[in-house]
């Protein structure tokens, strides 16, 4: 049933495919803008690149996650999914690996121009950031998927979901920035392993918290 | 089967539905009818818990489905007032999803075969959302056939049917009805109403107005309390 309800949301996408191209199109163009309008030396752009780079995944997965639930909106498409004898906690944990499989597709292809224009150089161990990145997007996309079946109901849905979703994501971000940045400055993991607890705490507690609620929080 | 007890609902300190408890049981096919906004749907995504009730219990096979296990629910199919698809997937892509989360694997041969029945050969595979909506109507009930449901709640089973349409979804109702199979259908056709199904409810001001077997009411007093 959890592959299904996957399948039908990869399948929308490659339909449609609005999610990734909201998502794409506002990473890019936030990489292009800082690369063009502020002229700052390399050193100042490797200080602030990781946060910089959290805040566009943030922001453009808002824009994919209330695509994600739009497209579940149409038609009443989502009475299907609830009316079906399917847990709810399924069809919240197949939202957030779909959206999380959705992100990092979108990731590939902004990383290499972010990398490029900001003109970084990276670290060598990148299977470190590679896990990092994951656990943020699955910490941003428990999160995400959790406020979106909330605010779906909602009339003015795309304003209430930045509204409840920054803030609740905020000590999660802090924990990217953080971690993305000692990778990036070469500090040893010990010293911000923290970080990277923090966000396994995160993508956890809101995993279950999703599994848990989303059956109270989709009806109507 | 099905057991209703108590069910109220509220729109923003507005009740629509009052206390309505009623029964079905296997073989009964129910027309609920009623003036606009007098909450039949609601009632019905209810049945479905897709809609939370303020208050009562809904009993479907010895469980109640609000506290019990999702599976528990199984055999229940909801047909409602929208399409309830998704539009930028095609029809057999639909029907496939449906049919899976409804614990059903059906062979792409048998989908496509059962839209043919229903006179939907063409465009099977372009997006749902270029559909008429007699042609989305035609879409519930090839899903509706493929589907081993024992109850099903039918929001307004002709809305946009022409008449060729009309007569292939009476075929399908009258299958399933010498199946035995338990159906509640929202409708404002009272006399199709009164003549398909065996019970009749006449939703209004929240409570059942009427609840009798279909034989034993006449159209004229349904008409005088619908106008």
């Amino acid at each position: 049933m959890f592959w299904s309800l996957v399948r039908k949301d990869l399948l929308l996408e490659l339909r449609t495919k609005e999610i990734t191209i909201s998502m794409l199109a506002f990473g890019l163009a936030t990489i292009l803008i800082y690369a063009l309008a502020f002229s700052v030396s390399p050193a100042m752009y490797r200080s602030f690149a990781p946060g910089l780079f959290w805040v566009i995944i943030l922001f453009a997965s808002a824009l994919g996650l209330h695509r994600m639930f739009v497209l579940e909106k149409e038609f009443d498409a989502f009475s299907l999914s609830i009316s079906a004898p399917v847990d709810r906690g399924i069809i919240f944990l197949a939202k957030w690996i779909s959206g999380t499989i959705l992100l990092i597709i979108s990731e590939i292809v902004i990383i290499p121009p972010f990398v490029v224009f900001m003109g970084l150089s990276l670290p060598n161990n990148w299977l470190i950031m590679i896990m990092i990145i994951i656990i943020g997007n699955l910490g941003i996309m428990a999160i995400g998927s959790l406020v979106s079946g909330l605010a779906m109901r909602a009339k003015m849905s795309e304003i209430l979901l930045p509204i409840l979703l920054f803030p609740l994501v905020s000590p999660l971000l802090i924990g990217s920035v953080k971690a993305t940045n000692g990778w990036f400055q070469g500090i040893p993991f010990m010293n911000w392993q923290f970080w990277v607890l923090l966000m396994i705490t995160f993508v956890v507690v809101f995993a279950l918290l999703g599994y848990t609620i989303f059956d109270h929080i989709t009806e109507e | 089967m099905l057991s209703v007890a108590n069910i109220s609902k509220s729109f923003y300190h507005n009740p629509v539905l009052k206390n309505l408890s009623f029964r079905v049981d296997d073989g009964d096919v129910i027309a609920l009818t009623g003036k606009n906004g007098v909450g039949k749907s609601t009632l019905l995504r209810i049945l479905a818990r897709i809609s939370h009730p303020d208050g009562g219990t809904v009993i479907y096979n010895g469980v109640d489905i609000f506290k019990g296990q999702a599976s528990a629910r199984s055999g229940i199919l909801y047909l409602g007032h929208e399409p309830g698809l998704y539009p930028s997937l095609s029809a057999i892509e639909n029907i496939e999803f449906a049919c899976r989360i409804h614990g059903n694997y059906p062979i792409e041969e048998n989908i496509i075969t059962a839209l043919k029945n229903i006179g939907l050969s063409k465009q099977i595979k372009d997006p749902i959302k270029i559909y008429s909506k007699g042609m989305l109507q035609r879409l519930k009930y090839a899903l509706a056939n493929l589907l081993p449901w024992s109850m099903l709640f039918f929001d307004e089973p002709f809305s946009g049917l022409d008449i060729e349409g009309r007569n292939l979804a009476l075929g399908y109702l009258n299958a399933w009805k010498a199946n035995d199979r338990a159906m509640i259908f929202v409708t404002h056709d009272v006399e199709w109403g009164l003549s398909f199904c065996n019970r009749l409810l006449l939703l209004e001001a929240g409570s059942f107005k009427i609840d009798q077997n279909a034989d034993s009411i006449d159209v004229k007093t349904i008409m005088s309390g619908l106008q």
